[in-house]
């Protein structure tokens, strides 16, 4: 095939859907640098207020670095519980394989609005989280977990785990059963044949579960908003607020640039990293 | 092989599943309260939301185009994931990593963003329909989920056994069909779960596009955000009842392949 | 008759014809009406269902999911508009009139709109009806039966209130602005009476029934900005739920206007559906789904909800200067954020 036509064939379907997307950025980057004369009301200058305005202000950025600690420390907490559950998975009898994996696939299906909201139940004043743990004597007074960061946090990672334990559970899959047999007939202890054969080969799939999750817990607004009450509002939700409550496009679109170009940033980095982990790719 | 020494592992898995199980038996427990009121546990047993739900208009249009939408979302992204994953893992070029970050760029916008942005665009560019706009839509967002997980798991496959057979004398696209996409169809199902997925629950960005169609997160968040009833809790589980019946049939119908190893 | 005469009744036969031929041919046959979605629709479609049995224009439904959102698309969509008649709240209309979105409105074409009294309706808009706006709470929770505003900084509520900043953009802020002898205009009162609050503030909802779901489950037993239409069902002799409006009252009036950009013949229908809402028949059908007041003084109030509100006329109804609130709400979201929503 010539050179040409096979980068045509092969990415340009990718080009043309990622082209559009671009196209639809650049009307928010141009609205960025436009000033607000008014609420809903764009003018068609050209200004760099609105990144001044976000940039300049520890208040907006505390935001964005809020937004990357909590994506950051939810993401790792996931993984770890993720990988738990995708190597249960893998080592169990088709029977429970079936049982969780229809627990996940279930998630899914249930919107993640419903599903916040169920969390709500769980871990109000009231909910049976609290109430549980007074009857077992463990606490006396009901834990202020709803509108804390302690709540968001176990909301998203509740949310995200299904994302997580799929790649993952995929990669592992993948691994031919040939090399452990190998390695076990080599006389390599279980422990040894964990970390140094199965959690290798599954690296494709973590780092897919890590950065899928990552972006989605970074620019998460559902969760914050209905878990936090206002209290963890994220980047997302200082977009929201100023788009749609205040009518300031520039200055949401400006934030959304500056959002945007940190994530890519470290996603970037990330790739890389796991490249370097992960012997080939 | 492994089954005897796995306790630890099998405690802290279930544990887990029990965990992920907490807010559906919540949800289920909230739809059968006789009162108006959304607690649990439930203050008694009733099936009367449920019934409500034949009072709601739009919930069936509202899944179906959600369903379409999925479907179609579906085919789309996956196709032009492998094509783009095959490009990414098995052609030389330079700016891989780059390549890779464009496809995933649709995730890195915050879905509100993604949807203000569209609902601008695609009013300037005269498309308003909420079907076109919706597709579009969701095209843009499941492709990165998609690309992703078959990029990994094209990544881990071995690319030897695909070489022996071209040496065999297949010619390259048989020796792909026959030996690497059986070896990633784990890979394959996941992505395809991934997007399907992504695309059903869509909420965020999907909201900004409902003009004269609605799906269903969106239904049911109005819902959720006008009503003060169990009414919602009711919907939802009961969509929970056919998925898991489709799972498990799905689950059957392709032996056992989708949990377990070729 | 004589064929002088007969001429004449002939041309003016014709003459008063011709409107109606060419009126039927102006207007178009459907329009689209974008409003809040659920329970919401239930109110507008028995006066939809009637319009297009009369008139044989139907009604199309659009939702938001708030004003601001509907603000948003009618803003995107300023050089296509795909929205005929959009109902809204106070303070966004008159954000979208400045940004020049929707239609003046003129009481030649709408005849029902005269009889609605002057501080409800506007240039652009006029209320379709009023929602009373007050504290929900609930009576088991509590250790006194509140009765007054300032109940709710009572200490006794330590960590049981809730508050709303966006629901009404900014009223509950600019409440308690004119509990401290502040208003609109000088909002530092407000923020220091919120400060005051601080040790009873438990959660600040974005929504009327996130607030019911948060009464519900007790998380919360008193919601200090209340909405009387979503909390109806709540209410009753034997409920643990009450509803109190006390002074300063807010009777939050619900706008409706035209978008402007569309077709003449579908801003004829349009006209024609707005007069049919504001037409004493329907305000009465709408208000006794929604547990609203009607704007039309001429319609009939809901019983049930002559035993909730004070008597009307509500007296003591706190006019909002909107266009004061539009201007430095940007300002006050900000300072709300940085000094209320912080966990001490």
């Amino acid at each position: 095939m010539r050179s040409l036509a096979r980068y045509l064939i092969f990415l340009g379907p990718a080009a043309l859907v990622i082209g559009f997307f671009a196209f639809t950025m650049s009307v928010m980057v141009r609205t960025s640098f436009a000033p607000n004369l008014g609420p809903a009301i764009v003018g068609d200058g050209f200004t760099l207020d609105n990144y001044g305005q976000f940039l300049g202000s520890s208040f907006y950025l505390g935001y964005l670095f809020r937004s990357m600690w909590i994506a950051f420390y939810c993401t790792a907490i996931t993984t770890v519980l993720g990988f738990m559950i995708a190597y249960f998975m893998f080592r169990s009898g088709p029977r429970t394989r079936l049982i969780v994996g229809v627990l996940l696939i279930v998630q899914f299906f249930t919107a993640y609005v419903i599903r916040t909201y169920a969390v709500m139940l769980v871990i109000g004043r009231t909910g049976i989280l609290n109430s549980t743990l007074l009857d077992l004597g463990i606490i006396q007074q009901p834990l202020s977990l709803l509108f804390t960061e302690v709540g968001v946090a176990a909301g998203m990672v509740l949310v995200s785990l299904p994302f997580m334990v799929f790649p993952i559970f995929a990669s592992l899959q993948s691994i031919s059963p040939n090399v452990e047999m190998a390695a076990a007939s080599l006389g390599a202890s279980n422990t040894r044949i964990f970390w140094q054969i199965v959690v290798p080969l599954s690296m494709p799939g973590v780092a897919a579960g890590v950065v899928i999750v990552y972006l989605f817990e970074l620019t998460s607004y559902i969760v914050p908003g209905i878990l936090g009450g206002g209290y963890v509002d994220m980047i997302a939700n200082l977009i929201y607020a100023k788009a749609m409550q205040s009518f300031d496009h520039p200055f949401a679109a400006a934030a959304a640039v500056v959002t945007l170009l940190v994530s890519a940033t470290t996603i970037y980095l990330l790739q890389k990293s796991f490249r370097v982990l992960s012997p080939r790719t | 092989m492994w089954n005897r020494r796995h306790t630890g592992l099998k405690i802290a898995g279930w544990t887990m599943a029990a965990i992920l199980a907490l807010p559906l038996i919540v949800l289920l427990g909230v739809s059968v309260n006789p009162g108006v009121e959304q607690v649990f546990p439930p203050q008694g047993f009733s099936l009367r939301w449920y019934a409500n739900l034949a009072n709601r208009h739009g919930f069936i249009d509202a899944t179906r185009l959600t369903l379409l939408l999925a479907v179609g979302s579906t085919i789309v992204s996956v196709t032009v994931g492998l094509l783009a994953g095959i490009a990414i893992t098995r052609f030389d070029f330079l700016g891989k990593d780059l390549v890779l970050t464009a496809i995933l760029s649709p995730l890195i916008v915050p879905q509100v963003v993604v949807g203000m942005a569209f609902l601008v665009t695609l009013s300037s560019l005269g498309i308003v329909t909420s079907v076109v706009s919706l597709a579009i839509l969701h095209c843009v967002i499941t492709l990165p989920f998609a690309a992703r997980v078959i990029v990994s798991a094209l990544a881990a496959s071995s690319r030897s056994l695909e070489e022996a057979a071209q040496s065999l004398g297949a010619s390259p696209v048989r020796a792909f069909l026959s030996v690497t996409v059986p070896m990633i169809r784990p890979g394959l199902v996941a992505a395809a779960i991934f997007a399907f997925v992504t695309s059903f629950e869509n909420f965020t960005a999907s909201q900004f596009l409902v003009w004269d169609r609605t799906t269903l997160p969106v239904e049911l968040y109005n819902f959720v955000q006008t009503e003060s009833d169990p009414t919602a809790a009711a919907l939802s589980s009961l969509i929970l009842l056919p998925v898991i019946v489709l799972v498990i049939l799905f689950n059957s119908f392709i032996g056992q392949h989708m949990f377990s190893r070729k | 008759m004589s064929v002088k005469n007969f001429i004449v009744a002939a041309t003016l036969g014709a003459a008063l014809a011709l409107p109606a031929v060419s009126h039927a041919q102006e207007t178009a046959k459907e329009i689209r009406l974008m409003t809040w979605g659920g329970s919401w629709l239930d109110i507008f479609r028995p006066v939809a269902e009637k319009f297009e049995k009369e008139t044989g224009i139907k009604i199309e439904f659009v939702v938001q999911s708030g004003a601001g959102d509907g603000l948003n698309r009618i803003t995107a969509q300023k050089a296509n508009p795909q929205v005929d008649v959009w109902t809204s709240i106070a303070s966004t209309v008159q954000v979208a009139t400045k940004a020049g979105l929707l239609e003046t409105l003129d009481e030649a074409q709408l005849p029902n709109m005269k009889s609605v009294p002057a501080e409800l309706k506007g240039p652009t808009s006029s209320a379709i009806w009023l929602s009373p706006r007050g504290i929900f709470f609930r009576k088991d929770l509590v250790p006194f039966e509140l009765k007054t505003w300032e109940d709710v900084w009572d200490p006794r509520l330590k960590g049981k209130v809730g508050v709303s900043f966006t629901l009404d953009r900014g009223n509950f802020l600019v409440l308690a602005a004119l509990l401290n002898g502040g208003s609109e205009k000088n909002i530092d009162p407000g923020f220091e009476q919120m400060a005051k609050l601080k040790d009873n503030l438990h959660a600040v909802y974005k929504s009327d029934p996130e607030s019911i779901k948060l009464l519900e489950t007790g998380e919360i037993s008193v919601a200090a900005w209340g909405i009387l239409p979503n909390v109806y069902r709540h209410l009753g002799p034997d409920s643990k739920y009450q509803f109190i409006m006390p002074a300063p009252r807010f009777l939050a009036d619900i706008p409706v206007s035209i978008v402007k950009g569309r077709s003449d013949a579908q801003r004829a229908a349009a006209i024609k559906f707005v007069d049919y809402m504001l037409s004493p028949e329907s305000q009465t059908t709408m208000a006794s789904i929604a547990g609203t007041i009607p704007a039309n003084p001429k319609a009939e109030v809901p019983e049930k909800l002559k035993s909730i509100i004070p008597p009307l006329p509500v007296a003591d109804v706190y006019q909002m200067d909107w266009s004061v609130v539009n201007e430095n709400y940007s300002k006050w979201e900000e300072r709300w954020m940085r000094e209320v929503q912080v966990r001490r």
